[in-house]
């Protein structure tokens, strides 16, 4: 009744067709992962080979490609390209610390259970909801010159807020310095629910016995607010740090509509690319923002470990 | 129907050894349970002949074909999972009909068998409910539906009843025989209920640590247990198991541990175990350890009775187990409850050591060979 | 610090943040129902409530071309890039859940953390690229760059959706004869598709929200999504009535949709975030 090659002991996976094998057990994985992973993983490759050949090569007259580094040179002779490195310093440097503050504000004021806290949060999100785009040409609107809701306010006009602050109306987009203002609080009213909501998921995840054993060992709200809230949130705040870093060097929006005169990095590359038609220094801006990125992701994650280090230490 | 045979079949996965050599026949129209704690390897044990998991090494046989590498459509097998499984978009009827269907069976065929195994389940009137608002019991029902109406060879029931609460357990337990009967199907049941594999089952397979450590009779397994795992592990309450050593004194053989000296019968010992002196665990279950006045203890032939001080009385209604202490010894017992065991007091209790199992300290191997 | 002292603290913040917070979208509504002389004042204080309030911008939206061309564009980019990342996104997160096999894990971390990579860098080498492709000044082109952003969402929402839905069904469908593919587009994608759906509408509103890669390829074309004819409007100095009003009409959708989705947006906005 036993057919002989049956009675041999059934072995899978022998050396020569563990291939075979594999791609036969998971065929219909590979074949519905395959065009997700070619089409993100393709255009990325594309995207980088794109980038990097249009920085480092210049058309020869007869078509052909050389390799070169003379955009970057002509790059740094620019004196926008100086600037808008700087300003895009200052942007990073007000508005990453900024993010994390506005959103630990929020987070700390609905922490607490109160009456209408659902509806709070709820409003607090929000901004989210609320389209970049919309933001900005709203935030046009408000701090407009002459005759914008911001002039009228801080020179006194409105009856609930009687103090007047400035005697003549300030001309927010032509001036540098508040270009820049305007658009950072753009791009940190517009983000406050992210880093709000990272922040309110680290303190629901700090257990109320450790307020609780602070508090029967005589520790006042500010001793507890530093010795154990803010240890304990470190994590959620080297998040929203590293996240919201990478998102404000990058920012185009707010900038774009409201700082259009005073470009930053990636303002600068739509100007390069559209006023400058050229595509290539378009192309090294790009590079060097994505370095600046790479750059200070790094030494934030590195300077987060190490103060944590040293906090654990004390 | 079809006999199911495994041939020193292993699963193996890259850190831990699931199921090893396991050889077992589960013969046609028989209803086997594998039966053991949870992690022994059963589960693995039943996707493998159901084809979910691949097999390491081994050979499985159903109905004579060597299966290893069909895949579970044409295996003619059928299972019903612990969570029923039921594809929750789809109706009583859509369920059922879903193998059917997938078939391509004509339209009056499926709908006929549709019927039969809705008259066979009582499900009449649930036909177009969604399984989200059927009870558990109701749920329960159709999975075995959908497994049987696409006539498995062999049908694989994988803890079908462990959602369920006790009194449906009770119930489906029963429909379960029913059904067995009926259709004279092989089924291959798991489960890591003891008493469940003990009601159900013409044969059952104890697994323990993926290996099989015996297969029988219920009723055999129950009364001549190979291991101490077994004899620990099948049977509620659990058997009693006392660490002594075998004594030869003045014509006659006890059983000494630190706090009890008991002789075994003179029948029992002549030829049945060799060593004197050998450390042995003793295993005796509660039911064979009586009160002195009850008239189970007076036709065991032992007379001595051992004091004892009861600990704990948990009535049962039919029965009551007791749990008595003697020194460091702690056993438990199920007494009757005209026993009047009253907690703290002491009462005099009589082994029936014709009944008693030993096993090797070491490898917990049966040593006594009646 | 007493306790009275910290409520009064708290709530003056409280009502400065929630007077931040409402401030410019309270400003968007007021300026879209305004009439002309509460916009242009002449040097007067701009009011508060509006002189007039008046639907007017929007009748007027309503006959106006290029706005209802745009809207027809967004919608148009909106719906094809959520089919385009559908049709992509969900099979590879089923596989990237059931399917264990080495190195799986490290591409769905690299699928989803694709979208960490900064979209202006992206942006001039894809415009480059679909120049030659001809795919600029095109509603597939824009799907095509929206898709990009939104494939790593989908597989990110998808997965854990799937995550959820237990491997017994599937087992239960092989037993009884269904082909993987059966039984995932039969079985699966029917009990996944409440999450999905979820999934699509917050990939939609990506799109619909999208202005950086919209307006790169779409700048100099007769074609507009909604957020890029804004930006064309702001060029020629348009009244504030009117770019309110395109605004709400652009939020609208958005914020009704927000609160509907809102488990799964926060999931998407702090993905990876929190672990």
């Amino acid at each position: 009744m036993v057919i002989k090659p049956m009675d041999t002991a059934y072995v899978s996976n022998s050396a020569s067709n563990a291939a075979m094998a594999f791609i036969r057990k998971n065929l219909f994985g590979i074949v519905i992962l395959a065009p997700a992973a070619l089409y993100l993983i393709g255009f990325l490759l594309i995207i980088l080979y794109k980038v990097l050949e249009l920085s480092f090569t210049f058309d020869g007259p007869d078509g052909t490609l050389f390799p070169t580094a003379i955009h970057f040179i002509e790059l740094s002779k620019r004196s926008e390209f100086r600037e808008a490195f700087t300003r895009t310093l200052w942007f990073t440097l007000i508005g990453t610390p900024l993010e994390l503050f506005v959103g630990m504000v929020a987070a700390f004021l609905i922490s607490k259970e109160f009456k209408g806290r659902g509806l709070i949060r709820s409003l607090f999100v929000l901004p989210l909801a609320i389209p970049t785009i919309v933001t900005a040409i709203t935030l046009y609107i408000v701090f407009d010159f002459p005759g914008g809701h911001v002039n009228d306010l801080l020179m006194g006009h409105h009856a609930f807020f009687p103090f007047q602050i400035i005697s003549y109306p300030v001309d927010w987009r032509g001036s540098e310095f508040f270009a820049l203002i305007v658009s950072i609080f753009g791009k940190v009213w517009r983000d406050m629910p992210i880093s709000m909501l990272i922040i309110l998921a680290g303190l629901q995840a700090i257990p109320e016995d450790q307020y609780e054993a602070a508090k029967t060992l005589g520790a006042g709200a500010f001793q507890t607010f530093l010795k154990i809230t803010l240890p304990l949130l470190t994590p959620a705040m080297s998040t929203v740090l590293v996240l919201r870093s990478i998102e404000v060097w990058k920012e185009f929006i707010f900038p774009f509509i409201l700082a259009g005169s005073y470009p930053l990095l990636a303002t600068l590359i739509e100007r390069a690319y559209h006023e400058w038609r050229n595509p290539n220094e378009a192309c090294a801006i790009s590079l060097v923002l994505l370095g600046l990125i790479i750059f200070s992701t790094v030494f934030i994650f590195k300077t987060l470990k190490w103060l944590r280090h040293r906090l654990v230490r004390i | 129907m079809a006999q199911v045979r495994l041939e020193k079949v292993t699963k193996k996965y890259p850190k831990t050894e699931a199921v090893s050599d396991l050889d077992l026949i589960v013969e046609d129209s028989e209803f086997m349970t594998l039966v053991g704690p949870s992690g022994c390897g059963k589960s693995t044990t039943l996707r493998m002949i159901a084809g979910l998991e691949e097999i390491t090494s081994g050979s499985l046989y159903i109905d004579n074909i060597l299966a290893n590498e069909i895949p579970p459509k044409d295996r003619s097998i059928s299972m019903v999972f612990q969570s029923y499984a039921l594809f929750p978009h789809m109706t009583v009827s859509e369920n059922i009909g879903f193998g059917l269907k997938i078939k391509k069976k004509t339209r009056e065929y499926i709908l006929d068998r549709v019927r039969w195994a809705i008259d066979l389940f009582n499900l009449e009137g649930l036909e177009y409910r969604i399984p989200r608002d059927l009870s558990g019991g109701e749920r329960q029902r159709v999975a075995l539906a959908r497994a049987l109406v696409v006539e498995p060879k062999v049908l694989l029931l994988d803890e079908p009843l462990s959602n369920l609460d006790a009194r449906l357990r009770l119930k489906m337990r029963a429909e379960l025989k029913r059904i067995h009967k009926q259709l004279g199907a092989t089924i291959i049941y798991v489960t890591h209920d003891q008493v469940e594999a003990m009601s159900l089952s013409d044969r059952v397979a104890v697994m323990n640590d993926g290996r099989l450590v015996q297969v029988g009779k219920p009723l055999d397994v129950y009364n001549r247990p190979e291991s101490k795992f077994v004899g620990g592990f099948i049977g509620s309450p659990s058997m009693n198991f006392l660490d002594g050593t075998i004594i030869g004194r003045s014509n006659a053989v006890f059983f000494v541990t630190k706090d009890l000296e008991l002789e075994f019968p003179k029948e029992s010992f002549s030829n049945n175990f060799g060593t004197i002196d050998q450390e042995v665990v003793l295993g005796l279950r509660p039911e064979h350890i009586n009160d002195q006045g009850s008239t189970k203890a007076k036709t065991t032939g032992t007379t001595t009775a051992i004091d004892v001080v009861v600990d704990v009385v948990e009535p049962l209604g039919d029965r009551d187990i007791v749990t008595v202490t003697r020194g460091e010894t702690v056993l438990t017992l199920l007494f009757s409850p005209e026993s009047g065991a009253v907690p703290d007091r002491p009462m005099k209790v009589v082994f029936d050591m014709s009944k008693c199992h030993l096993f090797d300290k070491k490898t917990g191997v049966r040593i006594l060979k009646n | 610090m007493t306790t009275k002292t910290q409520k009064t603290v708290w709530l003056i913040v409280m009502i400065l943040m929630v007077a931040v917070v409402i401030a410019p979208i309270f400003v968007m509504f007021k300026y879209s129902i305004s009439d002309r002389s509460s916009v242009v004042t002449g040097g007067q204080v701009i009011p508060l409530w509006p002189y007039n309030p008046t639907l007017e911008q929007f009748e007027s939206l309503l006959a106006m071309d290029s706005f209802l061309a745009a809207t027809i564009s967004s919608l148009q980019v909106a719906l094809l890039s959520v089919a385009i990342s559908l049709v992509i996104g969900t099979p590879a997160a089923f596989a990237l859940v059931r399917y264990r096999f080495p190195g799986v894990m490290v591409l769905a971390t690299l699928l989803i953390s694709i979208r960490l990579f900064p979209n202006i860098v992206a942006v001039v080498p894809v415009a480059e690229v679909f120049l030659k492709l001809n795919l600029v000044n095109s509603v597939i082109g824009v799907a095509m760059a929206h898709s990009l952003l939104s494939i790593p969402y989908v597989v990110f929402i998808a997965m854990g959706v799937f995550e959820t839905i237990p491997k017994d069904l599937e087992e239960q469908a092989q037993i009884l004869g269904a082909s993987k593919f059966y039984s995932f587009t039969r079985i699966i994608l029917p009990v996944a598709l409440p999450g999905l759906a979820a999934g699509a509408i917050y990939v939609f509103l990506l799109s619909w929200d999208e202005f950086i890669f919209s307006y790169f390829l779409l700048a100099f074309g007769d074609l507009s999504t909604l957020p890029v004819l804004l930006k064309k409007i702001l060029s020629w100095t348009p009244q504030h009535n009117l770019l309110a009003a395109i605004s709400v009409m652009l939020s609208i959708p958005v914020i009704i949709f927000t609160f509907v989705v809102q488990k799964y947006m926060q999931a998407g906005a702090t993905a990876g975030a929190v672990k």
